[in-house]
């Protein structure tokens, strides 16, 4: 393991703008909740090493990035760790100790957090007033709500709108008791790098205090920066640059300055003299601080690497002794998403016929698109995170009657809600509600996202930069994606390609159940746009042309798995019956097996009344776990699938196709370790952080939610600081974890060259790699399995 | 069954409850024995319902006396209670399955609802006041579901003060009520009252109870400047926000109702409701355009719902008043549970994105409203207050000028939905006016029914403005006075927190940082 401490930071000269700048660089974004994808919330942090990180993030903000000391104890208890574990674990943190030691180690009080202006003003405040850091919180989370909801393409002026707001409000003063707090504003700078110098000033902050500084405040209301982190990112995407933190940040830090001069002008100095001495000394002792924490933690990472030693060990077991078997002459060829939920179902599917062979590829099959659905404005970005979409799809015949409903939907919704109709709506049709409130109370009922209920088309057009895509251009992108999924020669008759996307109702986070790779949609328009570029004679033709031969009797089969319910659907209606009854066989062995991680009085059913149990448990308005999403996923397999083929993986894995003798350049390799290994890495470190700090990374408690904005983000119960990351009932069933926080396993089946070349193009990678992010296997044709470090490559127990 | 039995049966429901709460309020039993308690009452609720409701039709007589005493108003709450109470039953089985602390939450819940329909029926003022304390006392103990929660704390700490002064409020008024008529039974005073001319005038002791009685309301259907704790008790869980909205806010309107007679003799009962609940439906409905999250906009509604409610009250329109409460509380039971698909309405505002209101289409929906409610008391020789007609005519005629626009089709489709609603609100008022005894109601142009016309007016006029003009100067000054929600809360807040204190002092961090912190850098 690479070392970390405090030093970490370089200390070169500064000025209080860059010093800023390089604090608001340090968050990562956090999407909404229309496109809810995973994303790991210390991703602006991978240059330094994870260790560092999370004792800096637990010095500045309390922050916990390890289970707790019951937690692993109890791991080692029940034989989650084993004693030899321990011992190597310690060994890679270069500690020489018995478990007793370790043991002990876990128990000690963690040290104390460096505390913003705000916080230490609380500390001497009277118990019986409200304190600064919530309401400042509040206050602020309050505004940026409003804000970005009135000025949802204009977010630049966030500053200067909270200053022209905040100097006409008299509420913090009112709740506050403090008379002349809005006087105080309008002392304030209207540009916030003026800001920034006045209060390293005014604090005496130099530079890398000040980046100290400025990052703990970001991190006191981090819903909000990641938030905006975001929207930064969406500029980026299009190579355009954003203040939007730097806004944030400076009223956060306006805050601070006030409430430091509300102090320093009181008779009563005493309290100003405490604040002052409190801040001087945690000022200067903040590396020293952050050091503390890296020692205390050290031992927490013993163990959590300790629990992942264990993980390893198990699976290179089942990975090295499994049975190498191939698809003979395949009748069905699926692809599948990557998704771990697709393992259990590949693996049931396969279990019906030695004539059917699975896929894996990453879910949005490598269409860089966003959906238009005709007629309307609206682009939904299809594809992961990491990408701008570079292609437009629309159907050509546009579904008029549906979106006349809509209108007239959305007319009724506008008129129901306003301020003055409001009250004759209720009387008029308020009775409705009653049979609304038994419908899905009792009755179960579909409901069908609004986009999707207008995509039911075949004929689909592809809009690159204005244009209509070329047929030239549209076999590029075939071809490009069948080599991606090393699908160029003996093609079934049948070839399944299958999105997948999650039934539920009434859940704010719904998207984050759908497909990561699409953006947190179904990828049910990528397959049905690629199953018709592949049926189509001309692109088959031109295909040929370039080495492609798809033989006429081959038929591509667009499809949806749902992972709600382990259903699958297919999109078309001339599907083999074979091939139908294979899907049912393989969709009740998944539902089977699935069950067990469910409630009890699932386990025992038959196959009938469990698929409909599963199925009314997605219709229920009231379900808040409707399935477990992807937790509990721990290994990312890069390989053919011949090598994996009939050994089970309990649904932790992700699985990418890959067979290095076809890739001559190693660039499909190049594409998998920088594209899908970062997107697993993502929704790993999602699940992780999620369950060691649901209160930091976490939403909280879905009983509370409250949607902001929309689609915004939520908060828990009144306000507060926007909430990122899962809601506690993904992770947790009411009495146990449901996700073991373990860093990405990731193998791959490449000679170490190509792997070692990657490595050294990609700093992204690089800095996965070195900074202990994740964890790299090599899986050689020889069947031995060995681990990337950055001195060599170590063979693995 | 014997008329015997039918004057026993109004006790079932609550009986049931009550059983269901010592039941299903015990720790120690499974979730499984739990669900099929809970199962139990649910149906045993539904059949007890239809018991009392066959048995109040068959042999009306045999549930009049006693302490407990059926009428037609008090069945069709009833009915209401009866219906929230399966349907939040059946929700919270699922939603509060892993909780757990879940059997408090099942206690408090079924012990509340048991003491509403106890409230209800009550027949003896003094029972009615012990229920209506009991409810207050049950739901407090639901506010604090999670008791770790500061905010919600607080919001239960501001709850818990207003409800003792409320419930002082409507003690006092029952003790005045019992001097003059020496008695605690509610048929008999009520009685008095409907058998009594309309020209008669009160005594100063009955004025006062009515007064009393409408303070009671207004501070119960959480109405301005009292209205803080509403709106931050979304910090328990969705359910019980959903019981909150949907029933025990609307006891306040239900007491007028049910002393309607009274408090439709004294004029300074209902100047005071409409005063105050005229401005808070103004204050609040305004305040609600400016919310950005959706339990805090549902909050706002109620409050503004809960204001015209009260209004309905003043005016002597208990028919509508009733109507409002059955359907608001159906309405926003179901808003509240299903605040999880915001998310599909943001689509659909995506996909489907509505015309702005422009200013010459609020001029003429304004102008059809005001011709319409002209000719309808020109017309129909229309006796009762017009300002309640201005609000239809203005809800609808906005609803058809805004579906001008999109073609003729939708237009066609516009006008059908509206001649639709317009029959809907006949038909449920008049189902109303079968169920409340005849009251007096105020005349057409009485000052109460000319100031609630301004207020309604005023109401059209500013939301338009701030629709029409955001950017405005004047409506950006309004805009953040109602964004600050008039700092009427704020300015609560700090006196209940001077008045009555509360510690209001979390774990700042998890593992008790701050005490090391304050031994740190102890100075």
């Amino acid at each position: 393991m690479n070392e970390a401490n405090s030093k970490q930071t370089s200390q070169v000269s500064y000025d209080p703008s860059s010093a800023v700048k390089q604090a608001c660089s340090l968050i990562a974004p956090s999407w909404p909740l229309d496109r809810f994808i995973a994303v790991n919330a210390l991703w602006e942090c991978r240059h330094q090493p994870y260790e560092f990180v999370s004792a800096r993030l637990a010095a500045l903000a309390d922050v916990k990035t390890t289970l707790s000391a019951e937690e692993l104890l109890d791991f080692y208890e029940t034989g989650k760790i084993s004693e030899s574990s321990l011992i190597m674990a310690a060994k890679a943190y270069k500690i020489t100790a018995d478990v007793e030691k370790l043991t002990s180690a876990l128990k000690q009080s963690s040290p104390g957090v460096w505390l913003s202006i705000a916080e230490l003003a609380d500390l001497s405040r009277d118990h019986h007033k409200m304190r600064w850091q919530d309401e400042v919180v509040h206050q602020l989370s309050q505004f940026c709500g409003e804000f970005v909801s009135q000025n949802p393409d204009n977010l630049e002026h966030l500053y200067s709108a909270w200053l022209d707001f905040t100097t006409h409000d008299y509420g913090m003063s009112f709740l506050m008791g403090e008379k002349h707090l809005r006087e105080a504003f309008i002392d304030l700078p209207e540009n916030f790098d003026t800001l920034f110098a006045m209060v390293a000033e005014e604090l005496e902050l130099a530079p890398y205090e000040l980046e100290i500084y400025a990052h703990k405040l970001l991190l006191s209301m981090n819903g909000w920066a990641s938030y905006f982190s975001w929207q930064r990112w969406e500029k980026r995407l299009y190579g355009r640059d954003s203040q939007y933190l730097e806004s944030l940040l400076a009223i956060r830090m306006a805050w601070d300055l006030i409430v430091w001069r509300q102090l320093k002008g009181k008779q009563a100095t005493t309290d100003f003299c405490t604040l002052r001495a409190r801040w001087v000394q945690q000022k200067y002792q903040v590396n020293e601080l952050i050091d503390e924490h890296i020692e205390h933690q050290r031992y927490f990472w013993v163990w959590m690497h300790a629990a992942e030693l264990e993980y390893q060990k198990t699976l290179h077991q089942t990975l090295l002794n499994g049975p190498v078997s191939k698809a003979q002459s395949p009748v069905l060829q699926a692809v599948f998403c990557i998704d771990v939920r697709s393992e259990r179902f590949r693996r049931a599917l396969e279990n019906q016929s030695p004539a059917i062979q699975t896929i894996g590829f990453a879910g949005f099959y490598g269409l860089p698109i966003d959906y238009q659905p005709s007629a309307t404005s609206i682009k939904r970005p299809q594809l992961p995170g990491l990408v701008a979409p570079a292609i437009t799809v629309t159907e050509q015949a546009a579904g008029q009657n549906r979106l006349k409903k809509l209108n007239t939907l959305s007319h009724w919704k506008d008129w129901a809600n306003a301020s003055v109709s409001a009250f004759t709506m209720v009387e008029t049709v308020g009775w409705f509600y009653a049979y609304k409130l038994i419908k899905d109370n009792f009755l179960s009922n579909k409901k069908e996202k609004l986009v999707d209920a207008l995509s039911h088309h075949h004929d689909w057009q592809l809009v690159c930069n204005g244009q209509p895509m070329s047929l030239d251009d549209k076999v590029a992108l075939v071809s490009g994606v069948l080599d991606g999924m090393g699908l160029t020669k003996e093609f079934a008759p049948t070839v399944l390609l299958l999105g997948h996307g999650s039934e539920t109702r009434n859940n704010l986070h719904a998207s984050g159940l759908d497909c990561g790779a699409c953006g947190g949609q179904t990828g049910e328009v990528n397959v049905r746009v690629l199953a018709g570029l592949l049926n189509d004679s001309d692109v088959r033709e031109k295909l040929s042309q370039v080495g492609i031969d798809i033989p006429s009797r081959t038929r591509f089969i667009a499809g949806l798995h749902n992972t709600t319910t382990d259903q699958v659907h297919c999109f078309e209606s001339r599907v083999d019956e074979r091939v139908t009854s294979w899907l049912h066989k393989a969709s009740a062995e998944t539902r089977h097996e699935r069950a067990l991680t469910l409630d009890k009085h699932l386990h025992s059913l038959d196959d009938n009344k469990l698929e409909k149990a599963l199925s009314q448990r997605a219709k229920d308005w009231s379900e808040v776990r409707p399935e477990w999403g992807l937790a509990n996923n721990a290994a990312f397999i890069v390989a053919p699938r011949d090598r994996t083929r009939g050994v089970s993986l309990d649904g932790r894995a992700f699985l990418h196709d890959y067979d290095w003798h076809q890739d001559a350049d190693f660039a499909l390799l190049e594409q998998i370790m920088t594209a899908p290994m970062i997107v697993t890495h993502w929704i790993n470190m999602q699940y992780n952080l999620s369950v060691v700090d649901n209160r930091f990374f976490g939403s909280g408690n879905k009983l509370l939610h409250n949607a902001v904005g929309q689609h915004i983000g939520v908060f828990e119960g009144n306000g507060g600081d926007l909430r990122i990351g899962l809601p506690i009932q993904s992770v947790h069933d009411g009495s146990d974890w449901r996700h073991q926080p373990l860093r990405l396993n990731v193998y791959i089946a490449a000679p170490r060259e190509a792997i070692e070349k990657v490595i050294e193009t990609h700093q992204t990678v690089r800095d996965l790699l070195v900074n202990n992010w994740l964890f790299l296997f090599r899986w050689s044709d020889e069947n031995v399995i060995e681990r990337y470090t950055p001195d060599g490559w170590v063979l693995a127990r | 069954m014997n008329p015997f039995f039918y004057s026993f049966s109004p006790i079932l429901i609550p009986l049931v409850l009550i059983i269901g709460a010592w039941f299903s309020g015990k720790p120690c039993i499974t979730k499984s024995i739990r669900r099929i308690a809970l199962r139990v009452v649910s149906l045993s609720i539904v059949i007890s319902a239809i018991l009392i409701t066959t048995g109040f039709f068959m042999i009306p007589e045999s549930t009049q006396a006693g302490l407990l005493s059926l009428n037609k108003v008090n069945v069709t709450v009833l009915l209401l209670v009866s219906f929230m109470a399966v349907v939040l039953l059946r929700f919270s089985e699922r939603y509060l399955d892993t909780e757990k602390h879940a059997h408090q939450y099942w206690r408090w819940l079924l012990l509340s609802l048991s003491s509403v329909t106890i409230v209800i029926m009550s027949n003896n003022l003094l029972l009615l006041w012990l229920g209506w304390v009991s409810i207050s006392l049950c739901f407090h103990r639901l506010l604090l579901f999670y008791p770790d929660r500061p905010r919600a704390v607080l919001a239960a700490h501001k709850k818990f003060i207003l409800a003792r002064l409320a419930e002082l409020c409507l003690l006092t008024a029952i003790l005045m009520l019992y001097w003059q008529h020496e008695t605690f039974q509610l048929n008999t005073i009520l009685n008095h009252y409907l058998a009594m001319a309309e020209t008669t005038e009160l005594s100063l002791t009955e004025k006062l109870a009515a007064f009393l009685i409408a303070q009671t309301a207004l501070i119960k259907c959480a109405q301005l400047p009292l209205h803080g704790w509403l709106i931050q008790v979304v910090e328990a869980p969705t359910p019980i926000s959903a019981l909150l909205h949907a029933g025990i806010i609307n006891l306040g309107g239900f007491l007028l109702i049910t002393f309607a007679p009274l408090i439709s003799y004294a004029s300074i009962a209902q100047w005071t409701l409409i005063i105050v609940a005229g401005l808070s439906t103004l204050i609040s409905a305004l305040v609600m355009m400016t919310r950005i999250s959706v339990k805090v906009r549902l909050a706002w509604s109620t409050c503004a719902q809960m204001g015209l409610m009260l209004i309905e009250c003043a005016l002597g329109l208990y028919e509508l008043a009733l109507l409002h409460l059955l359907t608001h509380s159906l309405y926003k039971a179901y808003a509240f549970l299903s605040a999880g698909e915001t998310v599909q309405e943001y689509s659909l505002r995506q996909l489907a994105p509505q015309k702005r209101v422009t200013l010459p289409v609020a001029i003429v929906s304004l102008s059809v409203a005001v011709s319409a409610t002209a000719g309808i008391v020109v017309f129909t020789n229309y006796q009762g207050p017009a300002s309640i007609w201005l609000l239809v005519s203005m809800a609808l005629s906005l609803y058809l000028i805004t579906a001008l626009g999109r073609g003729s089709s939708a237009w066609a489709s516009a006008t059908m939905s509206v001649s639709m609603m317009l029959a809907f609100y006949l038909l449920g008022k008049s189902l109303m006016a079968g169920v409340m005894p005849e009251l007096p109601v105020i005349s057409t142009f009485h000052p109460i029914d000319i100031w609630l016309s301004v207020v309604l007016i005023s109401l059209f006029a500013l939301s338009m403005l701030i629709r029409l003009f955001p950017h405005a100067r004047q409506t950006q000054t309004l805009y953040r006075w109602l964004f600050s929600g008039l700092y009427l809360d704020e300015i609560m807040t700090r006196l209940t927190l001077q008045l009555w204190p509360v510690i209001l002092r979390p774990k700042l961090y998890r593992n008790n940082v701050e005490n090391q912190a304050v031994k740190e850098f102890s100075v």
